[in-house]
């Protein structure tokens, strides 16, 4: 049976499934919270939501609109602070996983969610790292989410907000960082993940409808298409939860597709 | 038990509060995040006394930072994440002032890169000394009448501000006898001798939110994000919301019975369930 969906709903479905049952979720605004709040209700319902502010597995009866909104808060089995969210994020006991977002990022997973130009006086000032530089230095891991753009997908950040693979190869561990790395690139258009060895980006899935080439277009530097399969469409309990249980107002999601 | 005693020193109006503790060229620690509890009431205020030359230190700010930046009053910030969640993915004002090279955004210090000793494998750490703000504004939901805070919900960076700064001024939603905060003290954030000025301020954090007592409210933040990209329309929303409203009574009372009670916090909750937020 064929469902329209939007680009929205398939990036946050396709990072849900990549929740496994047990993580910790680090969640932000936006899709993450989607993706997170669905995978909890269909696959890993073990998996605990925790947000940078400090509140550890909301109820989450309604759909936060960002990750101070007094509905991180309620229903939780602790409030706490910054400090507590952020060493939370690196306890060693942990798979935490975190999801971010960014303007910019390189073959390796680095991001930039600071700024375009100059520091000191950009083109364009973006909010800065939030809990973003936190999260890609101390989770387990990260999945990122990214709108599939030649400017946006770079040889080289403007800023260096949050570290990745680094330069590829083994240069995050050996620059002291204990694990954690990107997973994955969900965008509007696939799934990246990244080489065992090298750390380079690669096409590890399409969604339906989408080609490698038309991936490779929207990328500004070269990337290996050969490993992409085709991602499964959403499925009609994906859609249903996300529609009617998570999101019913499109707060987040926005308008419906055709 | 001289409980009240200590209460009456500290307890004021914002504007003394203001006078006397802020000064121009003052690094403030603002406390809250993005559009949650914000000391709006004390920020409000610090713009009608014309501050000047200011240095904001801030975890994620928010609304609070938004207008002190736009009102000219910042020099410098320290700031991780400049942004209002959904109404302002990037505070506007903020925004607008670093572009234009309007305000400084270099950290007081830099962080080092340093063997570890403790380590065997001498495996780096990084070293950054702590700041010390001359004065951290909060907004809690109770002080009792012996000076004790009680901050309800996250208390995000604001008890780690508050015990780094010379001073702290704290806006409450009301004052309480000391014995009902007493009675729970792990329910507590902040001792007495920590707190030097206090300001009763209901609904001081609006537009913010505060849990238990009211949500953000988003017609304002809303029509804020519609004024607040335009240099004339935000001089004009200072003029009404800020220079031409005397003291926070008269700014409630401009934001209206109905938009306060829309926004007014299910007490089991701490927000309003089914609030219109499109």
């Amino acid at each position: 049976m064929a469902h329209a969906y939007s680009s929205k709903e398939m990036m946050a479905l396709t990072a849900g499934r990549l929740v496994q049952n047990g993580d910790v979720l680090f969640a932000g605004t936006g899709l993450s919270m989607l993706a997170a709040t669905v995978a909890k209700r269909i696959h890993a319902p073990q998996a605990v939501v925790f947000f940078e502010t400090g509140g550890i597995d909301p109820a989450l009866k309604e759909l936060p609109l960002a990750v101070a909104d007094p509905r991180v808060m309620a229903g939780t089995c602790m409030n706490s602070g910054l400090v507590d969210a952020f060493s939370l994020l690196g306890n060693h006991r942990l798979r935490t996983i975190a999801f971010l977002g960014a303007a910019q990022i390189d073959p390796f997973g680095n991001i930039n969610s600071t700024c375009l130009g100059d520091y000191h006086r950009p083109k364009v000032r973006f909010p800065g790292s939030g809990g973003g530089c936190d999260a890609a230095s101390l989770a387990f891991g990260v999945i990122l989410f990214m709108q599939q753009e030649r400017k946006r997908f770079v040889e080289k950040v403007d800023y260096l907000t949050s570290v990745g693979w680094l330069r590829g190869g083994n240069s995050r561990r050996e620059a002291g960082y204990k694990r954690g790395g990107p997973m994955a690139v969900v965008t509007n258009l696939g799934v990246m993940k990244f080489d065992e060895q090298s750390k380079r980006m690669y096409l590890a899935a399409c969604y339906p409808g989408v080609t490698p080439a038309q991936v490779a277009e929207n990328t500004g530097f070269a990337l290996d298409l050969t490993r992409a399969e085709e991602s499964l469409p959403p499925s009609e309990e994906e859609l249903t939860v996300l529609r009617r249980d998570v999101d019913p107002q499109r707060l987040i999601l926005g308008p419906a597709a055709e | 038990m001289s409980a009240s005693i200590d209460l009456k020193d500290k307890l004021m109006s914002a504007e003394e509060a203001v006078r006397r503790f802020v000064k121009d060229g003052d690094m403030i620690a603002l406390g809250g995040f993005t559009a949650n509890r914000n000391a709006m009431a004390i920020a409000r205020e610090i713009i009608r006394q014309e501050r000047r030359e200011l240095h904001l230190v801030v975890h994620s700010n928010g609304q609070a930072m938004d207008i002190l930046v736009g009102a000219g009053a910042v020099s410098r910030l320290e700031v991780a994440y400049g942004g209002n969640g959904r109404f302002a993915p990037t505070c506007i004002r903020f925004r607008k002032a670093v572009q234009a090279g309007h305000v400084q955004v270099d950290p007081t210090h830099k962080a080092i890169v340093t063997d570890n000793p403790f380590s065997p494998n001498r495996e780096p750490v990084v070293l950054l000394p702590a700041l010390t703000p001359d004065v951290a504004l909060i907004h809690a939901q109770f002080v009792g009448e012996d000076g004790t805070v009680r901050i309800k919900g996250l208390t995000f960076l604001d008890i780690e501000q508050a015990k780094a700064a010379h001073r702290v001024i704290v806006t409450c939603e009301e004052v309480v006898p000391s014995a009902f905060l007493r009675q729970d003290p792990d329910q507590n954030s902040l001792p007495p001798f920590l707190v030097d000025a206090v300001v009763q301020a209901p609904f001081g954090a609006h537009p913010t939110a505060c849990h238990y007592y009211y949500d953000y409210d988003p017609r304002h933040l809303n029509m804020y994000r519609q004024v607040a990209g335009d240099d004339k329309d935000f001089r004009t929303y200072l003029k009404e919301w800020v220079y031409e409203v005397a003291d926070h009574e008269a700014y409630l009372a401009k934001v209206g019975v109905s938009d306060l009670l829309r926004i007014k916090a299910n007490s089991s909750l701490g927000y309003a369930p089914g609030l219109e937020r499109r």
